[in-house]
C-alpha cells in the first residue's frame, strides 16, 4: 500500500514537471526567431483572451510560474556563466535586474538588450509589425499566461524600463502615485501597485506623456492595443525569457549604446495612497543598479539685478571630488560644489533644455543625472544652497517662485490664483530663459487637493502637507552643524500652528522668530526632531582644532639653503624646526650662545633695511657686532637676547667645536676691547657679560 | 551675517577647495546680503572687477586668516593656526588675533583680557578685528600663552625682513609666452599705471615689459627681462616696470603714519599683509588711493626698500 502511494506521488510529481516544463516551451518558443518568423503569415489578435479577469487561483499559477522562471533563470545563469543566478534564493524580481547582456529577436536584423530596449522595440516593431496582425488568435492564451507573468514581474518591469530609462508605463502613473524622487529627484519613475496591475486595467506599458489615455484609463475605458503597442509589452514584460532566446540563438553581438532622450516629467499626486515603504524598496532598489542615478535640479539666483538661471547636479557622499562628465555642452570637468551638490551647469541652449529635458553622465558611465523635461518648475529656497532650487511643488505659507513655458503663463496664473498667491505677476526679461515666464514672490495661502486629471498642475497645489527643515547656523556638512551655531528648527506648509513638535522627544516650544526649542536642543551629539509622523535629524559637533603651520611661502635669505623661512599667515618660521629666528639690527650680524663654540655670523640681508633675520641652532644670549672692533662704538651696542649664564664646559671633541670655541672667546673680548655698551643697560645684563668675558678669558688660556 | 561666520566655518573645517569655500560664502555670506555684485566664476582681471568670494578671499590672506591656492593646495585653501600677531608702536604693544577662530578661542581671549584692553572692531568683507593692546610685549606673549595662541612677536618686521624684494630671483620663475595668437594681450604702462592694449607679436618681440595674456578670463602675466620671460605676481611686476621707469608711487606721511600708494600699485601680497597688520584694519581706499594707516618710519622705510622705490 505505502509503494502504491509512493509511485502515484512520483506519477503526480511527473505530470506536473511536465505540463511546467511545456508551459515553459510555450513561452520560449513565442520569443524565439523562428516562431517570430512564422509570426509574419498568422494573424492572431494580441489581446487578453475576452473577459479573462484574474481569480485567487492565478496566485497559485503566478507562484508556479514564478519558480519555473527562477528556475529557468539560474540554467540560463548557468549556461552563460553567470554567476549571480547560481544564487538558489534568487527569484524572478532578481533575474530581471541581473539581465544585462545580449538578446536577439532575429539574428539577421535586430540586437535587444536591456540596455537599449527602447530602440530594439522600434526594431521589433518595425521587423513584425505585419506578423502580428496574423497571430492574435494563437496568441490569446499566451496574453493571458504573460498577463500573470506580468502580474508577478511588475515591478522589476518598472525597475528595468527606469534602469534603461524609457518612460515608465501609463498604468503604473494611473494607479500608483509613488514616485521615486527620494532617489531620482524629478525623474518621475513611477512604482506600480502590485495589487492593481495596470494590465487588468487594459492599459499598455506605453509612454505617458499623453495625457488623454491617463484620462480614459481613469474614467475606466481601457485603452485599446495598438499592435506595436502589444508587441512592445510583450517583449517588455519577458525580460527572462531573453535569456532563453539567447541562449537559443547563441548570439553574442552587443549592440552599440545610444543615448536616449530624457523621460517628461510626471508629477508626484499626493492622493493619500503612497506609502513609506514603496519609497524605500524603491530606493534600495535604485541603490543596488550599476548605474546610479541622481537628479539635476535648475536653480535661480538673483544677481545685480537679473535673475541667473543654472542647473545643479546632485552629489552624494561617496562621489568623487571631480568628475568628468558628458552632457549637453560636451564633456566637462564637475567639481564638488558642496557635499549635495556638484558646481552649476549653464547650459547652452538652456530654454529647450529645461522643456524638453536633458542627460548627464559620468565618462566610466556609472552615474547619470537626469533633467526630465516640464513646461512648469517650482522653484523654493533651499537649505543647503543659496537662491531657489527646483521643489516638486509649492508649500503652503512660503516664499517660492514659478517658472513656466509662455504657452502655460493663463493657466498658471489661475492656479496660483486658486493657490491664494495675491496679485501674481508674470516677468519675462531679466536673465529669465527664452520662452518661459517667472512668478516671484509667491506665497499660497490655499491648500488644494490633488486630483489626477489635474496632471502636472498638481505642482501648483499647495498640500497640507508640512516639512521639518533646519536654517541657517554654521553647517560643517549634510546634517552636522557647528557646535554654539545650531540651526533654527522649522516646520514648514504646516497648516496647524499649533501642531506638535518635539526636539529628542520633548516637547518644543516655538518662539517669536517661528523656530524650535526644547532644553538641551543645541548640545553636541545628535538630536531628533519629530512632527506628525515625521521626523528629521540634525547633529551639532565641534569643527577642527588642530590646526598646522604649513609652508604657503619659503624664501631663502641668503645663499644657504638651510637658511630659509617659510611663512604661514602672519607666522614667520625656519624652515628647519630646529632652528630659531630673530630678527636684528643690521649692525649686529653675529650671534653668541651660551655654549662656547655657540656663534653664527649672518650674511649681509639682501636689502639695506635697518633690521633683517638671522637664523641659528642654538638659545641665543647676545647680538654683536659681526666684526667689533671696526664697528661705529657710539651707535653698536652688545645686545641682551636671552639671559641664560655661561656654559661651564670646557671640553671640545673635534677640531672644528675646538675653532668654533676660539671663535666664540675671540669676539666676546674684542667686543670687550671696543668697549661696547650693554643693551639693555641694567645691571643685570652688565652683570652676566661680565661672566661672559671672564669665560671667554678662561677659554683663551685654555685653547691657547 | 558677516565674514565672521565664514571664518569660523573655515576654521572648524581647517581646509578645503575653492568651490567649498564659494559654496559657504554664497549660504554663510550672501543669504543675508541681497547681491553679490559680479559673475562669480569670472576671475578678477583688475581690482575693482573683483566679485565678493575673492574681495573676502583677499582680506583673509591679507589679515593672515588663511593662505589660498600655495603649492600644497593649489585649488584650495588653508586656515592659519591661531595666531596673535603683534607690532610695537611708540608707548605700547598691540597684538592682531589670525589665523583660525572658535568660540572657545574667543572665549579664552576675552577671559585671559582682564587687565589688558581688548577691542573688537567691525569691518566690511573681514572678519572681525580682534585686538589687545598691552603696555609690554611679555604680557601679550602671556595672553597668547593662556589662551593657546601662537605668539608671534614684531610680526610686520619679521614678514618685511623675510620677503626678497621685488626684483628677486625668487619672485619670478623663467617661462615661455603662450604659444598661438588666441589671447588678449595687454601691457603695463607706467604712464597711466593701467593696461593698455597689445599683441602676442608685440609680446614676443619686446625686451621689457610687464604683459598680461587673458584667455577665457584667466589672466596670466609676464615680464620681459634682457628679452626673457618670466612668469610672476602682477603686483610684483607692476612694481618691477615702475622701478625701471624711475617712477615713484610710494608715499609716506610721517605725521599721519599713513603710506599712501595707487591702488593699482597695490604691494605684493605679504608686504600689504605686513602693512595691514600694522593696524590690523584692511587698507582704505580714497580717491584711486590706498591709505595704510598706523606705518612706522623703519616698517615703511622697508617697504620702500623692499619695493626699489
Amino acid at each position: 500500500m505505502p509503494i502504491l502511494l509512493v509511485l502515484i506521488l512520483i506519477a503526480g510529481i511527473s505530470l506536473s514537471a511536465v505540463a511546467t516544463r511545456s508551459l515553459r516551451r510555450r513561452r520560449t518558443r513565442s520569443f524565439s526567431a523562428e516562431d517570430s518568423t512564422d509570426l509574419s503569415t498568422e494573424g492572431v489578435p494580441l489581446e487578453p483572451s475576452e473577459g479573462r479577469k484574474l481569480t485567487p487561483s492565478d496566485n497559485e499559477i503566478r507562484r508556479r510560474v514564478a519558480g519555473d522562471e527562477a528556475e529557468e533563470s539560474r540554467w540560463s545563469a548557468a549556461q552563460n556563466g553567470m554567476s549571480a543566478f547560481s544564487d538558489p534564493e534568487v527569484n524572478s524580481s532578481q533575474s530581471v535586474q541581473l539581465v544585462n547582456h545580449t538578446v536577439s529577436a532575429d539574428p539577421q536584423t535586430s540586437n535587444i538588450s536591456p540596455d537599449n530596449s527602447a530602440e530594439a522595440k522600434a526594431d521589433i516593431d518595425l521587423s513584425h509589425k505585419s506578423s502580428v496582425e496574423t497571430q492574435h488568435a494563437q496568441l490569446a492564451s499566451l496574453v493571458d499566461e504573460l498577463i500573470e507573468t506580468r502580474i508577478e514581474t511588475e515591478p522589476d518591469i518598472e525597475t528595468f524600463a527606469v534602469q534603461n530609462d524609457t518612460p515608465p508605463s501609463l498604468s503604473s502613473v494611473a494607479e500608483s502615485d509613488t514616485s521615486v524622487e527620494g532617489a531620482f529627484g524629478d525623474q518621475a519613475a513611477v512604482i506600480p501597485h502590485l495589487e492593481q496591475p495596470s494590465i487588468a486595467n487594459g492599459a499598455n506599458s506605453r509612454d505617458v506623456d499623453s495625457f488623454q489615455d491617463l484620462e480614459s484609463q481613469q474614467r475606466g475605458e481601457p485603452a485599446l492595443l495598438t499592435d506595436e503597442d502589444q508587441i512592445s509589452f510583450v517583449l517588455e514584460i519577458q525580460p527572462e525569457t531573453s535569456l532563453i532566446m539567447d541562449d537559443a540563438l547563441s548570439v553574442t553581438k552587443v549592440p552599440e549604446k545610444k543615448s536616449r532622450p530624457p523621460r517628461k516629467y510626471i508629477p508626484s499626486i499626493r492622493t493619500g495612497e503612497t506609502t513609506q515603504t514603496q519609497r524605500t524598496e524603491r530606493s534600495v532598489d535604485v541603490q543596488s543598479r550599476r548605474t546610479r542615478p541622481f537628479s539635476m535640479r535648475v536653480r535661480m539666483v538673483f544677481r545685480t539685478r537679473k535673475y541667473q538661471f543654472s542647473l545643479l547636479p546632485e552629489r552624494a557622499d561617496d562621489s568623487a571630488e571631480e568628475l568628468e562628465v558628458i552632457g549637453t555642452n560636451g564633456t566637462e570637468l564637475w567639481g564638488a560644489y558642496q557635499d549635495e551638490w556638484y558646481q552649476e551647469v549653464i547650459p547652452n541652449n538652456f530654454g529647450d533644455l529645461l522643456k524638453e529635458g536633458g542627460v548627464w553622465e559620468s565618462s566610466d558611465g556609472q552615474l547619470r543625472w537626469v533633467l526630465s523635461g516640464r513646461e512648469i518648475y517650482v522653484l523654493a529656497p533651499d537649505l543647503s544652497i543659496s537662491g531657489f532650487v527646483q521643489s516638486g511643488g509649492l508649500v503652503l505659507g512660503e516664499q517660492q517662485s514659478v517658472l513656466c513655458v509662455s504657452s502655460q503663463q493663463d493657466e498658471v496664473l489661475n492656479a496660483l490664483l486658486k493657490a491664494g498667491c495675491s496679485d501674481p505677476l508674470p516677468i519675462k526679461d531679466k536673465g529669465i530663459p527664452e520662452g518661459w515666464i517667472l512668478f516671484t514672490d509667491l506665497r499660497p495661502l490655499l491648500a488644494i487637493e490633488h486630483q489626477n486629471e489635474a496632471g502636472l498642475y498638481n505642482i501648483l497645489r499647495p498640500s497640507y502637507d508640512f516639512k521639518i527643515e533646519f536654517v541657517g547656523g554654521i553647517r560643517l556638512n549634510r546634517s552636522t552643524w557647528l557646535v554654539g551655531h545650531p540651526p533654527s528648527i522649522r516646520v514648514l506648509g504646516a497648516s496647524d500652528s499649533n501642531i506638535d513638535v518635539f526636539i529628542d522627544g520633548q516637547t518644543a516650544r516655538l518662539d517669536a522668530e517661528g523656530s524650535y526649542t526644547a532644553s538641551d536642543w543645541d548640545t553636541e551629539g545628535r538630536h531628533v526632531v519629530f512632527s506628525g509622523g515625521i521626523s528629521q535629524s540634525y547633529e551639532l559637533a565641534n569643527g577642527a582644532e588642530d590646526w598646522e603651520f604649513f609652508d604657503a611661502y619659503r624664501y631663502n635669505q641668503n645663499s644657504r639653503v638651510q637658511d630659509a623661512i617659510s611663512v604661514c599667515g602672519p607666522a614667520i618660521l625656519p624652515a628647519k624646526s630646529d632652528k630659531h629666528l630673530l630678527i636684528l639690527p643690521r649692525s649686529n650680524r653675529c650671534l653668541i650662545g651660551a655654549l662656547p663654540g655657540d656663534i653664527v655670523v649672518a650674511p649681509p640681508p639682501l636689502i639695506r633695511t635697518p633690521t633683517f633675520l638671522a637664523q641659528s641652532n642654538f638659545d641665543v644670549v647676545w647680538n654683536l657686532p659681526a666684526d667689533p672692533l671696526r664697528c661705529d662704538k657710539a651707535s653698536s651696542r652688545v645686545r641682551l637676547i636671552r639671559p641664560i649664564a655661561p656654559s661651564p664646559t670646557t671640553h671640545f671633541s673635534d677640531q672644528q667645536h675646538r675653532r668654533a670655541a676660539i671663535r666664540w672667546y675671540q669676539i666676546i673680548l674684542d667686543a670687550s676691547r671696543k668697549g661696547l655698551r650693554v643693551d639693555p643697560n641694567s645691571e643685570e645684563a652688565n652683570k652676566l657679560w661680565l661672566d661672559y668675558k671672564r669665560k671667554a678669558r678662561a677659554l683663551r688660556k685654555l685653547l691657547r | 551675517m558677516n565674514a565672521n561666520r565664514l571664518l569660523l566655518w573655515m576654521s572648524a573645517k581647517a581646509f578645503g577647495s575653492w568651490i567649498r569655500y564659494k559654496a559657504a560664502l554664497d549660504e554663510l555670506l550672501l543669504n543675508a546680503e541681497s547681491e553679490i555684485g559680479e559673475d562669480s566664476d569670472r576671475p578678477p582681471i583688475n581690482g575693482q572687477a573683483f566679485p565678493i568670494y575673492h574681495r573676502v578671499r583677499q582680506n583673509l590672506e591679507r589679515l593672515g586668516h588663511a593662505e589660498f591656492f600655495r603649492q600644497d593646495f593649489s585649488s584650495g585653501w588653508r586656515v592659519v593656526p591661531p595666531i596673535l600677531a603683534t607690532c610695537s608702536h611708540d608707548s605700547y604693544f598691540v597684538g592682531i588675533l589670525c589665523g583660525a577662530r572658535t568660540d572657545e578661542i574667543m572665549n579664552r581671549i576675552s577671559a585671559c583680557c582682564a587687565d589688558l584692553n581688548l577691542e573688537i572692531t567691525a569691518q566690511p568683507e573681514c572678519p572681525d578685528r580682534v585686538q589687545v593692546m598691552a603696555r609690554t610685549q611679555s604680557q601679550l606673549q602671556q595672553l597668547a600663552d593662556r589662551a593657546s595662541l601662537f605668539f608671534q612677536p614684531d610680526a610686520p618686521r619679521m614678514l618685511l625682513a623675510a620677503v626678497p624684494p621685488i626684483d628677486n630671483y625668487q619672485l619670478r620663475k623663467s617661462s615661455e609666452l603662450p604659444f598661438g595668437s588666441d589671447w588678449d594681450v595687454s601691457r603695463f604702462s607706467t604712464t597711466t599705471l593701467g593696461w593698455t592694449i597689445s599683441t602676442v607679436g608685440a609680446a614676443r618681440q619686446s625686451t621689457f615689459g610687464l604683459f598680461r595674456f587673458s584667455a577665457r578670463f584667466q589672466p596670466r602675466y609676464y615680464l620681459k627681462l634682457n628679452g626673457n620671460a618670466f612668469e610672476l605676481p602682477v603686483q610684483t611686476g607692476k612694481y618691477i616696470v615702475v622701478r625701471k621707469a624711475r617712477r615713484s608711487v610710494l608715499s609716506y606721511c610721517a605725521e599721519s603714519k599713513t603710506l599712501c600708494m595707487p591702488v593699482t600699485c597695490r604691494p605684493p601680497l605679504l608686504i600689504d599683509r605686513a602693512l595691514t597688520l600694522c593696524s590690523g584694519l584692511i587698507s582704505e581706499l580714497d580717491g584711486g588711493i590706498l591709505k595704510y594707516r598706523n606705518i612706522d618710519g623703519e616698517i615703511a622705510l622697508a617697504t620702500f626698500r623692499l619695493l626699489r622705490q
